[in-house]
This record gives structure tokens, sequence and C-alpha cells, in this order.
């Protein structure tokens, strides 16, 4: 049985009438001891599809799955339990922190919102968990400003892992913090993974990261996946056209390599204005007329390996 | 190279009240020439960037060196002086294109303006020549994009219409503050291969900042890489990737997910790191970088070493860099 399963997840923002999926019927697992990379530009839905599975936004359609039991539907205090086992770590390392509250504090606060009662059982966990995000213990008595950005990452991981959950949902876990320390951070992820047997959900925009992080790899496209396959697969033989673009469009630290035929796509469109055929037909360098109309549905195009476009 | 550079920077040294941010920087760039600053946040290449045409924050102050621009020294001439230099001789887009455009005028307007600032120019001259430079940065239909306001355009066509502005003068240097980094990729790609297109098509020398050494590699001729505050190494890009003489360089390298070929797996290669955090650098009484090198010997605590060639063109603050032999065999 699969860690979690989203089955057509869909999400929708706006007014009544006037609303648009943000997440837009996204299917897909993450097996235990697996790291799960969702990539796609700006305004993709990669955001929205991390908070929802938390259901810290409510969904509009499908099931979210935790060990096969439903979490869909679950009221507020029954989901509390299920959130113990699936945490966040956020983009920001400076707004995701209380200012107010010292680390020690900041970490007993999700213990005691989760009933954790013993004083001293609280204590001891944070002394541990502070220990491997490597930081000293004198950090516990210091405030969030105190600390660069790479050590508030990894006092955000801290927080995340303090009631020791199985699915780590990480939203752009170091898109805000310099080349040096994005290093470590990566680094220490994968110790964390190996030590506490951790999921990831690894929701980026940096396609290099997901390329050295993720065992499997979502791309979303305006609400949807548009190809989904494990790491080596994806880089090796991309079939969507969208794939193809964004992986080409990345530059590489090596000069010269920089393909000039790369397709060039126009601009994205808004994920409101999505219409009847392929999200991707107006940009799509291989569009052809019942791309206009029809739908391509996400299907299998090798073993494990699946894309949503006629042609793939 | 024998030409007179664009731009030089000698000796630039910027401070606050506080402390000085940004020490003994020298640098030359040449006409129609990519030359990249690159650096980790706070280490002062915006502050040196935005020093060229004295934009510089409150309180910050250029306490010595020179910035020599078509004969003029830029750090002392007067404010009269500098306003017909900046937008006109050298110009700027910086990294937020949603909230650099004034949301209440229409676009064409706001490009015209600055034609009509530094040339003499009729109203219906500036709209020809703003229509003219949309289609040269690739916006389409300039005509009906001329009436619209900021809002109607995307991140990536606003930034056209920046850069639109920036040349719009023909700048004998742009200077471009992360012009991408609030960009999607595919997006970034077309901004820097346009930024590419022009620079060849006006012989315009421009000075990219950026912390991106994908797109050092992929866009730059030259970079020059900056440390707490100091020019660590600058050196030809090819150079730069193939065989990096500082040791910050080799760990920017060495700390990057992707090698180039891109097989790099968390299963299989674990990521090099630069231990601890560029806040040591205040405390060093040597070179800035010591506390944090791998490569440190009793020299490197004597004093703050010297910006020297390795070869032409080439240079590296680093006592262990000049010896190529011992270097080579040592970093191997």
């Amino acid at each position: 049985m699969s860690l979690l399963s989203v089955e057509d997840l869909k999400v929708s923002y706006g007014p009544k009438g006037r609303s648009f999926n943000a997440v837009d019927g996204v299917s897909f697992t993450v097996e235990k001891g697996e790291t799960i990379g969702v990539v796609g530009e700006s305004g993709c839905g990669k955001s929205t599809l991390g908070k929802s599975i938390l259901r810290l936004i409510e969904t509009a359609g499908g099931t979210i799955r935790l060990d096969g039991e439903d979490i869909t539907g679950l009221g507020h205090q029954a989901m509390m339990s299920k959130r113990r086992r699936m945490q966040m770590v956020f983009q920001d390392p400076f707004g995701s922190l209380n200012p107010r509250q010292s680390i020690g504090k900041l970490l007993d606060t999700p213990m005691r919102a989760h009933g954790i009662a013993d004083k001293a059982e609280r204590q001891k966990r944070i002394e541990y968990i502070i220990d491997k995000v490597g930081l000293p213990q004198t950090s516990l008595t210091r405030f969030p400003h105190e600390f660069s950005g790479g050590q508030r990452q990894r006092i955000g991981i801290a927080r995340a892992l303090i009631l020791r959950p199985d699915l780590l949902i990480c939203d752009e876990p170091v898109s805000a913090l310099d080349l040096s320390i994005q290093s470590q951070i990566l680094n220490l992820l994968t110790d964390l993974k190996a030590e506490f047997s951790l999921s990831y959900l690894f929701i980026s925009h940096d396609l290099s990261v997901v390329r050295y992080f993720a065992d499997r790899v979502i791309v979303m496209y305006l609400g949807r996946v548009v190809e989904t396959a494990d790491h080596e697969t994806l880089w090796r033989d991309p079939r969507h056209p969208y794939t193809r673009a964004l992986l080409a469009a990345v530059p590489i630290p090596r000069p010269g390599s920089r393909k000039h035929d790369a397709p060039i796509l126009g601009e994205r469109q808004s994920a409101a204005a999505a219409s009847a055929g392929c999200r991707f037909y107006q940009r799509c360098p291989m569009a052809q007329n019942r791309c206009a109309t029809e739908e391509p549905v996400l299907r299998s195009v090798d073993s494990g390996h699946g894309a949503a476009c006629h042609y793939a | 190279m024998k030409t007179v550079p664009v731009l030089e920077v000698l000796d630039l040294a910027i401070g606050f009240p506080a402390a000085r941010a940004v020490h003994g920087v020298s640098f030359e760039i040449h006409k129609g020439e990519m030359m990249a600053l690159v650096g980790e946040s706070g280490c002062g290449k915006s502050l040196t960037a935005f020093a060229i045409m004295r934009l510089l924050p409150p309180g910050a102050r250029i306490q010595n060196g020179q910035v020599i621009f078509d004969g003029t020294d830029l750090a002392t001439i007067s404010p009269r002086e500098l306003r017909r230099i900046r937008g006109n001789g050298i110009s700027l887009i910086l990294q937020e294109p949603m909230t650099s455009l004034n949301p209440v005028l229409t676009v064409g307007v706001q490009v015209a303006e600055i034609i009509r600032q530094h040339q003499n120019l009729s109203r219906a001259a500036a709209k020809a020549r703003v229509l003219e430079l949309f289609d040269l940065v690739g916006i389409t239909e300039p005509h009906k994009r001329y009436d619209q306001y900021p809002h109607n355009f995307s991140g990536g066509m606003r930034q056209r219409v920046m850069i639109a502005m920036a040349v719009a003068c023909n700048p004998a240097l742009l200077i471009a503050d992360e012009p991408t980094t609030a960009l999607d990729v595919t997006i970034q790609a077309q901004v820097m291969d346009l930024l590419d297109k022009l620079r060849r098509e006006l012989s315009m020398a421009v000075l990219l900042i950026t912390h991106d050494l994908g797109v050092v590699a992929q866009w730059a001729d030259r970079v020059a890489v900056m440390y707490a505050g100091r020019i660590v190494e600058t050196a030809p890009v090819q150079k730069f990737f193939s065989a990096p003489q500082h040791p910050y360089s080799m760990g920017l390298l060495n700390s990057s997910v992707s090698n180039g070929e891109g097989a790099w797996h968390y299963t299989n290669h674990r990521l090099s790191e630069i231990k601890g955090s560029v806040a040591s650098a205040a405390q060093a009484t040597g070179c800035s970088f010591a506390p944090r090198c791998r490569h440190v010997i009793a020299p490197c605590h004597g004093g703050q070493p010297k910006l020297e060639a390795v070869e032409k063109g080439w240079l590296a603050t680093c006592c262990r860099a000049q010896n190529q032999e011992e270097r080579i065999h040592e970093f191997a």
C-alpha cells in the first residue's frame, strides 16, 4: 500500500461561476521512503497541490489517501492526527518562523498542539532534533533573527520533524538559499531521509535540484500533470513537448553547451483562460488541429512513464 | 585587449557608517562584452553595480576609488552631469519587472519619456522610436502594446519593456541586476537570448549581476566572483569553469547540483559543502575566506592576499593560486 495516494484531485480558486481549477485532476502516489519531485513554472499549481494534501486548502474534488485511509472528508480533530504524520517545510525561512518565539518554544509548540503532555519527553525530543539538524543546543534559547537563512531553514526542518512524521512536503525548501547553503540543506535532507525513513514530496521550480534529489518526477502545467517518470527516464527520454522545452531551457554550468535550436515557447496562458483542447496547445511547437479541441489524457507511454500528449 | 575599456572601476570601496561593505574592487568591461559579477547574497555585487551610477542606498558612500566611464570619474562628477549619463550612457535593468514600471501610465509613454529626456525629439518622433524599440526587443503588435498599461503585460513582457527602455538611448553600458531571477526558466532563456542579441547588435557592454552559474556559463564572456566585498577571482568563462583558481570558486562549482553532464543523483553523489557561513569573514585577520577554506595554510592568516595574475586576463586572490604546478597537484 502506498503511503500517500492522490486521485483526481481538484482545487479551485475564484468566486462561484467564475472559478477555475488551479489543480485539475491530479493523481499520483508516494511510496514509503520515496522522494517525489513536483516541477513546473509559476502558476502551474504545484504549491497549491502541496498545501491541499495537508488540507490547508480545501479540495474541490478527488480523494487523498494516507495509508489507504481516505482523509479527504475528515473533520478538524480527525485531521489533526493525520497532520502529525505529514508535515511541511516552507520556502521562506524568514517568514515562516514566529519572530517572538525562541527556537526551543518554536519546537515545543507543535508537540503541545498535538497533545504530547510530558514536559520532560518534549524537552528530550527538542534536544535530540536540534542536534540532528546540525545546530548547537545553545540555539534553543535564541530567536529567529539571530540566525542566517540556512540556519533558519534547519530550524524549519527541525520543527517539521519534531512530530516524527512519515511524509515531509517541502515547498521550494532551498530556493531562497545561496548556492553554498543549498548544498548543505540538500545533504541534510538526504541524511534525515535515511535516518528517519522519510518520504518527501519535493516541490521546486528548479529542475537541476529536482533532478538531483527526486526518485520520481511529476511535471505540471496549468494544473495538470503533463508527464511523470523516474528521474533517469525523464531526463533521458522526455516525451511531452513541454517537458522537452523546460529541460532545454535550463542553463547548464558548462560553457558552450547551450543548444541554440531549443524550441522557442511563447508566454504561458493563465489557468483561468484554459480552453477545450490541450492546455499547452498555444505554446506547443508540435501542435496539430486535434490538440485544439481534444484534451489529451495522461497515458502510459512506457512502464512507469506517463505523458499527456496525443503524439508522445 | 588593446582597446580602451568602456568602464574601468579602480580600487572602489563602499562603506556604511557601521562597516565597510566593498573593499577595493577593480575591474574593467570592454565594448560588446558581457561580464558577469557573481556571488552570494551580501557579497557586495549589487552595491558595486549600483555605485557605478551612484545609486547607493541611504547611508552607503563611496569611500575610495574611481569609476572611469568615457574619460570621466563618475564617483566625483556633479549630480547634474551624472543625470546626463544615467539612462543615456549607462542604463540599468532590475530584477523586479513587476514594480519597476509605473502602473498608472501606459508603457509606451514611459519608454518615450526616457527618449525625450535625453534626445531632442518631437512626441511623434519619440513614439516612432518606441515602436521601433518594441520591435527590436520582440514585443509583438507594438502599436497596440504602446497604449497598454503594465498590468496587461506578463512578467517576461514587462522585462522586455524594461530592456527597451534601457537600450532606448543606445547606452555604451547596460547594468542588469538579476534580470531573470523573477522569471520562469523558459522565459529566462528568452530574455537572456534577447540581451545577448542586443549587446552584439548594438556593441553594448553588459554587466550582468547574477547568482546563477548556469546563466554565467551560457551567456557571459567573463566572470568576476565576489566574496565578502572583494573580487576573489576574475577569468574568461571557459577557464573559470574548467580550472577555477580560488578555493571559493571551486567550492561554488563543486556544491552545484549539476556537473554539466547532469548525471548526479543523491543516491550516488554527495554534494560538497562550503563549511560555515560568510559571517566568519568579518573576524578574519588575513584572507577573508580563510575561516571556510579547505586548503588553508599559515600565510593565509598573515594578511588579505592581493588580486594577482594567474595568466593574462585571469586573476585570483589566493596565495596558493600563483604556483600552478602546486595548485593542480593540491586541488586535484
